[in-house]
Protein backbone atom coordinates (compact mmCIF):
# COMPACT_ATOMS: atom_id res chain seq x y z
CA UNK A 1 0.00 0.00 0.00
CA UNK A 2 2.61 2.44 1.01
CA UNK A 3 4.37 1.96 -2.26
CA UNK A 4 1.20 2.64 -4.36
CA UNK A 5 0.66 5.15 -2.20
CA UNK A 6 4.29 6.91 -3.43
CA UNK A 7 3.23 5.89 -6.68
CA UNK A 8 0.19 8.05 -7.13
CA UNK A 9 2.06 10.83 -5.29
CA UNK A 10 4.81 11.05 -7.85
CA UNK A 11 2.45 10.36 -10.72
CA UNK A 12 0.59 13.67 -9.58
CA UNK A 13 3.51 15.68 -9.42
CA UNK A 14 5.10 14.67 -12.81
CA UNK A 15 4.25 15.97 -16.04
CA UNK A 16 5.96 14.61 -18.44
CA UNK A 17 4.81 11.17 -20.27
CA UNK A 18 7.59 9.44 -20.26
CA UNK A 19 8.35 10.08 -17.09
CA UNK A 20 5.27 8.71 -15.49
CA UNK A 21 5.70 5.81 -17.87
CA UNK A 22 8.92 5.16 -16.57
CA UNK A 23 7.56 5.51 -12.86
CA UNK A 24 4.99 2.88 -13.85
CA UNK A 25 7.36 0.35 -15.19
CA UNK A 26 9.60 0.72 -12.44
CA UNK A 27 6.49 -0.32 -10.18
CA UNK A 28 5.00 -2.59 -11.73
CA UNK A 29 8.59 -4.24 -11.76
CA UNK A 30 9.23 -4.09 -8.62
CA UNK A 31 5.84 -5.04 -6.72
CA UNK A 32 4.74 -8.59 -6.12
CA UNK A 33 0.94 -10.17 -6.89
CA UNK A 34 -1.96 -9.60 -5.82
CA UNK A 35 -0.48 -5.85 -4.99
CA UNK A 36 0.32 -4.93 -8.66
CA UNK A 37 -2.91 -6.45 -9.46
CA UNK A 38 -4.99 -4.13 -7.32
CA UNK A 39 -2.78 -1.01 -8.38
CA UNK A 40 -3.52 -1.63 -12.03
CA UNK A 41 -7.16 -2.19 -11.02
CA UNK A 42 -7.22 1.13 -9.47
CA UNK A 43 -5.16 3.01 -12.40
CA UNK A 44 -7.34 1.90 -14.76
CA UNK A 45 -10.68 2.43 -13.12
CA UNK A 46 -11.53 -0.74 -12.28
CA UNK A 47 -12.06 -0.91 -8.20
CA UNK A 48 -15.52 0.03 -7.52
CA UNK A 49 -16.16 1.40 -4.41
CA UNK A 50 -19.86 1.92 -3.51
CA UNK A 51 -19.31 3.75 -0.28
CA UNK A 52 -19.09 7.57 0.35
CA UNK A 53 -15.52 8.01 0.75
CA UNK A 54 -14.85 11.35 1.16
CA UNK A 55 -17.69 11.43 4.12
CA UNK A 56 -16.46 8.21 5.74
CA UNK A 57 -12.86 10.21 5.89
CA UNK A 58 -14.09 13.32 7.05
CA UNK A 59 -15.96 11.21 10.11
CA UNK A 60 -13.25 8.99 10.66
CA UNK A 61 -10.77 12.88 10.96
CA UNK A 62 -13.15 14.70 13.18
CA UNK A 63 -14.28 11.94 15.34
CA UNK A 64 -10.34 11.89 16.45
CA UNK A 65 -9.34 15.71 16.22
CA UNK A 66 -9.92 18.77 17.48
CA UNK A 67 -12.75 20.51 15.77
CA UNK A 68 -11.32 23.86 15.84
CA UNK A 69 -8.18 22.77 14.89
CA UNK A 70 -9.52 20.77 11.86
CA UNK A 71 -11.47 24.21 10.75
CA UNK A 72 -7.93 26.00 10.86
CA UNK A 73 -6.13 23.28 9.12
CA UNK A 74 -8.75 23.17 6.44
CA UNK A 75 -8.16 26.68 5.58
CA UNK B 1 8.67 45.33 37.86
CA UNK B 2 7.67 41.85 39.80
CA UNK B 3 9.33 38.58 38.13
CA UNK B 4 6.00 37.12 38.61
CA UNK B 5 4.57 39.77 35.41
CA UNK B 6 6.18 38.24 32.71
CA UNK B 7 4.64 41.73 31.02
CA UNK B 8 6.51 43.49 33.60
CA UNK B 9 9.93 43.12 32.55
CA UNK B 10 9.85 41.43 29.16
CA UNK B 11 8.09 43.82 26.71
CA UNK B 12 7.49 44.17 22.63
CA UNK B 13 8.58 47.23 21.51
CA UNK B 14 8.63 48.32 18.12
CA UNK B 15 12.34 46.73 17.58
CA UNK B 16 11.35 43.45 18.99
CA UNK B 17 11.21 41.68 22.27
CA UNK B 18 13.11 43.85 24.90
CA UNK B 19 14.31 42.65 28.50
CA UNK B 20 13.79 45.85 30.88
CA UNK B 21 16.20 44.82 33.41
CA UNK B 22 18.91 43.18 31.35
CA UNK B 23 18.44 46.23 28.71
CA UNK B 24 18.71 43.79 26.02
CA UNK B 25 16.58 43.07 22.86
CA UNK B 26 16.47 39.43 21.58
CA UNK B 27 16.55 39.00 17.19
CA UNK B 28 15.66 42.94 16.92
CA UNK B 29 15.21 44.34 13.81
CA UNK B 30 17.95 46.98 12.97
CA UNK B 31 20.56 48.93 14.73
CA UNK B 32 19.26 47.94 18.19
CA UNK B 33 22.00 49.23 21.11
CA UNK B 34 22.52 45.67 22.53
CA UNK B 35 21.09 42.57 20.83
CA UNK B 36 20.96 38.54 22.05
CA UNK B 37 20.70 36.84 18.33
CA UNK B 38 19.19 32.92 18.22
CA UNK B 39 20.76 32.41 14.78
CA UNK B 40 22.35 34.14 11.62
CA UNK B 41 19.21 33.38 9.57
CA UNK B 42 18.49 37.03 8.08
CA UNK B 43 15.02 37.45 9.43
CA UNK B 44 16.85 36.91 12.86
CA UNK B 45 20.20 38.32 12.66
CA UNK B 46 19.63 42.11 11.09
CA UNK B 47 22.49 45.03 9.94
CA UNK B 48 23.42 47.32 12.10
CA UNK B 49 23.60 46.89 15.79
CA UNK B 50 25.92 48.39 18.25
CA UNK B 51 26.34 45.28 20.12
CA UNK B 52 25.52 41.52 19.60
CA UNK B 53 26.25 38.59 21.69
CA UNK B 54 25.68 35.22 20.26
CA UNK B 55 27.48 31.86 19.69
CA UNK B 56 30.68 31.79 17.78
CA UNK B 57 28.88 30.41 14.62
CA UNK B 58 26.28 32.78 14.49
CA UNK B 59 28.60 35.71 14.96
CA UNK B 60 30.96 34.09 11.94
CA UNK B 61 27.73 33.61 9.77
CA UNK B 62 26.70 37.53 10.37
CA UNK B 63 30.35 38.77 9.66
CA UNK B 64 30.16 36.49 6.44
CA UNK B 65 26.50 37.82 5.33
CA UNK B 66 26.26 41.24 6.72
CA UNK B 67 29.67 42.97 5.87
CA UNK B 68 29.98 45.97 6.69
CA UNK B 69 26.39 46.14 8.48
CA UNK B 70 27.89 43.32 10.66
CA UNK B 71 27.42 44.41 14.31
CA UNK B 72 30.52 47.25 15.40
CA UNK B 73 31.11 45.07 19.00
CA UNK B 74 30.10 41.79 20.15
CA UNK B 75 30.57 38.76 22.70
CA UNK B 76 30.79 35.21 21.96
CA UNK B 77 29.09 33.04 24.60
CA UNK B 78 29.68 29.28 24.67
CA UNK B 79 26.54 26.78 24.88
CA UNK B 80 26.23 26.86 28.74
CA UNK B 81 27.80 29.73 29.73
CA UNK B 82 26.35 32.23 32.10
CA UNK B 83 26.29 35.57 31.62
CA UNK B 84 25.37 38.54 34.25
CA UNK B 85 24.32 41.28 32.27
CA UNK B 86 22.77 43.88 34.77
CA UNK B 87 21.24 42.05 37.34
CA UNK B 88 20.06 39.69 34.27
CA UNK B 89 21.83 36.41 33.98
CA UNK B 90 21.67 34.85 30.29
CA UNK B 91 22.35 31.14 29.17
CA UNK B 92 22.56 30.05 25.37
CA UNK B 93 21.45 26.64 24.84
CA UNK B 94 21.27 24.93 21.81
CA UNK B 95 18.18 24.78 19.40
CA UNK B 96 18.90 22.45 17.16
CA UNK B 97 17.37 24.44 14.32
CA UNK B 98 20.91 25.42 12.37
CA UNK B 99 24.67 25.69 13.00
CA UNK B 100 25.56 28.10 16.51
CA UNK B 101 21.63 28.29 17.10
CA UNK B 102 20.76 28.97 20.22
CA UNK B 103 17.57 29.16 22.67
CA UNK B 104 18.03 32.10 25.19
CA UNK B 105 17.26 31.18 28.69
CA UNK B 106 16.94 34.49 30.36
CA UNK B 107 17.01 34.25 34.91
CA UNK B 108 15.84 37.00 37.03
CA UNK B 109 14.76 37.65 40.34
CA UNK B 110 14.25 33.73 40.44
CA UNK B 111 12.16 33.39 37.59
CA UNK B 112 13.56 32.13 34.20
CA UNK B 113 12.05 32.57 30.97
CA UNK B 114 13.43 30.85 27.76
CA UNK B 115 12.96 32.19 24.35
CA UNK B 116 13.34 29.09 22.09
CA UNK B 117 14.11 31.04 18.53
CA UNK B 118 13.78 29.28 16.01
CA UNK B 119 14.38 24.94 16.50
CA UNK B 120 13.46 21.25 15.97
CA UNK B 121 13.68 18.62 17.84
CA UNK B 122 14.62 15.79 15.54
CA UNK B 123 17.77 14.78 14.23
CA UNK B 124 20.74 16.75 12.47
CA UNK B 125 24.44 15.61 11.99
CA UNK B 126 25.00 19.43 11.29
CA UNK B 127 24.66 21.03 14.23
CA UNK B 128 24.55 20.49 18.28
CA UNK B 129 21.20 19.33 19.63
CA UNK B 130 17.97 20.66 20.82
CA UNK B 131 18.46 20.88 24.97
CA UNK B 132 15.27 21.25 27.09
CA UNK B 133 15.26 23.80 29.71
CA UNK B 134 12.59 23.77 32.04
CA UNK B 135 11.36 27.10 32.48
CA UNK B 136 8.39 29.49 33.91
CA UNK B 137 8.03 31.32 30.73
CA UNK B 138 8.37 29.77 27.42
CA UNK B 139 8.54 32.16 24.22
CA UNK B 140 8.15 29.60 21.38
CA UNK B 141 7.90 29.83 17.58
CA UNK B 142 5.27 28.66 15.67
CA UNK B 143 6.73 28.71 11.64
CA UNK B 144 4.74 25.21 11.13
CA UNK B 145 2.12 25.09 14.23
CA UNK B 146 -1.04 23.23 12.46
CA UNK B 147 -1.38 19.43 12.97
CA UNK B 148 -0.89 18.86 9.66
CA UNK B 149 2.92 19.69 9.78
CA UNK B 150 4.23 16.20 10.44
CA UNK B 151 7.67 16.61 9.02
CA UNK B 152 8.14 12.42 9.41
CA UNK B 153 11.77 11.63 8.84
CA UNK B 154 14.48 13.25 7.04
CA UNK B 155 16.64 10.14 6.28
CA UNK B 156 13.57 8.52 4.39
CA UNK B 157 13.08 11.95 2.40
CA UNK B 158 16.52 11.09 1.45
CA UNK B 159 15.84 7.86 0.57
CA UNK B 160 13.28 9.26 -1.95
CA UNK B 161 15.28 11.48 -3.82
CA UNK B 162 18.09 9.09 -4.08
CA UNK B 163 15.68 6.36 -5.30
CA UNK B 164 14.43 8.96 -8.22
CA UNK B 165 18.37 9.69 -8.77
CA UNK B 166 18.25 6.16 -9.52
CA UNK B 167 15.11 5.91 -11.75
CA UNK B 168 16.31 8.83 -13.43
CA UNK B 169 19.95 8.59 -14.32
CA UNK B 170 20.30 11.03 -17.10
CA UNK B 171 18.23 13.61 -14.82
CA UNK B 172 20.22 16.52 -13.05
CA UNK B 173 18.30 16.71 -9.66
CA UNK B 174 17.92 20.14 -8.82
CA UNK B 175 17.27 20.17 -5.57
CA UNK B 176 16.08 23.80 -3.54
CA UNK B 177 17.56 24.21 -0.11
CA UNK B 178 18.20 27.36 1.98
CA UNK B 179 21.37 28.76 1.90
CA UNK B 180 21.84 28.39 5.61
CA UNK B 181 21.25 25.18 6.72
CA UNK B 182 18.99 23.00 5.23
CA UNK B 183 21.56 22.74 2.13
CA UNK B 184 24.14 21.71 4.46
CA UNK B 185 22.19 19.26 6.33
CA UNK B 186 20.68 17.71 2.85
CA UNK B 187 24.35 17.74 2.09
CA UNK B 188 25.23 15.48 5.24
CA UNK B 189 21.96 13.63 5.01
CA UNK B 190 22.93 12.13 1.52
CA UNK B 191 26.11 11.53 2.83
CA UNK B 192 25.13 9.14 5.57
CA UNK B 193 23.02 7.44 3.22
CA UNK B 194 25.86 6.30 1.23
CA UNK B 195 26.09 8.99 -1.68
CA UNK B 196 29.98 9.80 -2.12
CA UNK B 197 29.82 11.13 -5.52
CA UNK B 198 30.25 15.13 -5.97
CA UNK B 199 27.46 17.17 -4.79
CA UNK B 200 27.27 20.56 -7.38
CA UNK B 201 26.18 23.90 -5.90
CA UNK B 202 24.70 26.98 -7.10
CA UNK B 203 27.33 29.94 -6.31
CA UNK B 204 24.80 31.38 -3.18
CA UNK B 205 25.37 28.20 -1.32
CA UNK B 206 29.05 27.66 -1.78
CA UNK B 207 29.82 30.24 1.11
CA UNK B 208 27.87 28.71 3.60
CA UNK B 209 29.18 25.47 2.51
CA UNK B 210 32.37 26.68 3.74
CA UNK B 211 31.76 28.32 6.98
CA UNK B 212 30.15 24.64 7.83
CA UNK B 213 33.41 23.01 7.04
CA UNK B 214 35.20 25.70 9.06
CA UNK B 215 33.52 24.71 11.45
CA UNK B 216 34.43 21.06 11.21
CA UNK B 217 31.01 20.03 9.55
CA UNK B 218 32.07 17.63 6.86
CA UNK B 219 29.89 17.59 3.47
CA UNK B 220 32.15 15.60 1.43
CA UNK B 221 32.94 16.49 -2.31
CA UNK B 222 32.10 19.73 -3.22
CA UNK B 223 31.63 21.16 -7.20
CA UNK B 224 30.52 24.29 -8.47
CA UNK B 225 27.50 24.23 -10.62
CA UNK B 226 28.41 27.34 -12.42
CA UNK B 227 30.38 26.84 -15.07
CA UNK B 228 30.10 23.18 -15.29
CA UNK B 229 29.77 21.87 -18.88
CA UNK B 230 26.42 20.44 -19.84
CA UNK B 231 27.13 16.71 -19.86
CA UNK B 232 29.09 16.59 -16.84
CA UNK B 233 25.67 18.14 -15.09
CA UNK B 234 24.07 14.56 -16.60
CA UNK B 235 22.54 12.48 -13.42
CA UNK B 236 23.52 14.47 -10.91
CA UNK B 237 22.58 16.14 -7.59
CA UNK B 238 22.60 19.98 -7.49
CA UNK B 239 21.51 22.28 -5.09
CA UNK B 240 20.35 25.69 -5.63
CA UNK B 241 18.73 28.19 -3.51
CA UNK B 242 14.93 28.17 -3.52
CA UNK B 243 14.38 31.12 -6.09
CA UNK B 244 16.90 29.15 -8.42
CA UNK B 245 15.32 26.09 -9.16
CA UNK B 246 12.49 27.62 -11.39
CA UNK B 247 14.15 29.96 -13.33
CA UNK B 248 16.70 30.40 -16.20
CA UNK B 249 19.46 29.03 -14.08
CA UNK B 250 18.03 25.71 -13.96
CA UNK B 251 16.85 25.26 -17.38
CA UNK B 252 20.31 25.09 -18.72
CA UNK B 253 20.78 21.79 -16.59
CA UNK B 254 20.39 18.45 -18.80
CA UNK B 255 16.38 17.30 -18.36
CA UNK B 256 16.55 18.79 -14.76
CA UNK B 257 13.85 17.37 -12.54
CA UNK B 258 12.85 19.48 -9.80
CA UNK B 259 12.99 19.02 -6.40
CA UNK B 260 12.58 20.91 -3.18
CA UNK B 261 13.40 20.60 0.25
CA UNK B 262 11.17 22.35 3.13
CA UNK B 263 8.33 21.77 5.40
CA UNK B 264 6.06 23.51 3.40
CA UNK B 265 6.26 20.72 1.18
CA UNK B 266 3.67 19.08 3.20
CA UNK B 267 1.20 21.06 1.15
CA UNK B 268 0.31 19.84 -2.42
CA UNK B 269 -0.91 23.04 -3.18
CA UNK B 270 3.12 24.88 -2.38
CA UNK B 271 4.67 22.03 -4.15
CA UNK B 272 2.09 22.55 -7.67
CA UNK B 273 2.70 26.64 -7.12
CA UNK B 274 6.74 26.18 -7.34
CA UNK B 275 6.24 23.56 -10.28
CA UNK B 276 8.21 20.64 -7.98
CA UNK B 277 8.12 17.63 -9.21
CA UNK B 278 9.82 15.94 -6.46
CA UNK B 279 8.51 17.47 -2.65
CA UNK B 280 10.59 16.66 0.29
CA UNK B 281 9.21 17.47 3.73
CA UNK B 282 12.89 18.13 5.23
CA UNK B 283 12.53 20.94 7.88
CA UNK B 284 14.87 22.64 10.17
CA UNK B 285 11.60 23.65 12.48
CA UNK B 286 10.01 22.00 15.07
CA UNK B 287 6.83 20.57 13.20
CA UNK B 288 3.07 20.30 15.63
CA UNK B 289 4.36 17.29 17.28
CA UNK B 290 7.59 18.62 18.51
CA UNK B 291 5.83 21.99 19.40
CA UNK B 292 3.32 20.82 20.94
CA UNK B 293 5.25 18.06 23.54
CA UNK B 294 8.02 20.87 23.68
CA UNK B 295 5.55 23.54 25.56
CA UNK B 296 4.80 20.13 27.99
CA UNK B 297 8.27 19.34 28.58
CA UNK B 298 9.92 22.80 29.37
CA UNK B 299 6.45 23.19 32.46
CA UNK B 300 6.00 26.38 31.55
CA UNK B 301 3.05 28.53 33.70
CA UNK B 302 2.68 30.30 30.53
CA UNK B 303 3.65 30.49 26.59
CA UNK B 304 4.20 33.36 23.96
CA UNK B 305 4.15 32.89 20.55
CA UNK B 306 6.61 34.79 18.56
CA UNK B 307 5.21 34.36 14.77
CA UNK B 308 3.82 32.35 12.04
CA UNK B 309 0.13 30.29 12.96
CA UNK B 310 -0.64 31.65 16.33
CA UNK B 311 -3.66 31.32 16.28
CA UNK B 312 -4.01 27.07 16.59
CA UNK B 313 -0.93 26.82 18.93
CA UNK B 314 -2.99 29.32 20.97
CA UNK B 315 -5.99 27.41 21.08
CA UNK B 316 -3.56 24.27 22.11
CA UNK B 317 -1.85 26.30 25.02
CA UNK B 318 -5.51 27.08 26.45
CA UNK B 319 -6.42 23.56 26.28
CA UNK B 320 -3.56 22.29 28.42
CA UNK B 321 -4.86 25.52 30.89
CA UNK B 322 -1.52 27.30 30.44
CA UNK B 323 -2.02 31.26 29.61
CA UNK B 324 -0.61 32.11 26.14
CA UNK B 325 -0.30 35.45 24.16
CA UNK B 326 0.75 35.99 20.59
CA UNK B 327 3.29 38.42 20.42
CA UNK B 328 3.12 39.07 16.29
CA UNK B 329 6.46 40.39 16.13
CA UNK B 330 6.44 41.83 12.67
CA UNK B 331 9.65 41.18 10.18
CA UNK B 332 9.66 37.25 10.29
CA UNK B 333 9.70 34.11 8.05
CA UNK B 334 11.55 35.35 5.53
CA UNK B 335 14.33 32.72 5.62
CA UNK B 336 14.03 28.97 5.73
CA UNK B 337 10.61 28.52 5.85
Amino acid sequence: MKAFAALLDRLSYTPSRNNKLRLLADYFAATPDPDRGFALAALTDGLFFGLPLRRILTDLVTSRVDPVLFGLSRD
Amino acid sequence: MTPERFDSWLTVDRKGLFCRPGGFHIDPLAGAKRAIVTHGHSDHARPGHQHVLATRETLAVMKARLGAQAPASSQTVRYGERVKIGDVAVTLVPAGHVLGSAQVVIEWKGVRAVVSGDYKRSADPTCAGFELTPCDLFITEATFALPVFQHGDAGEETAKLLKSHRQFPDRAHVVGAYGLGKCQRLIALLREAGYDRPIYLHGALAECCALYESFGVRLGDLKPATGAAREELKGQIVLAPPSAIADRWSRRLPDPLTAFASGWMRVRARARQQNVELPLVISDHADWRELTETISETGAEEVWVTHGREEALLHHIATTGRKGRALALIGREDEDQ
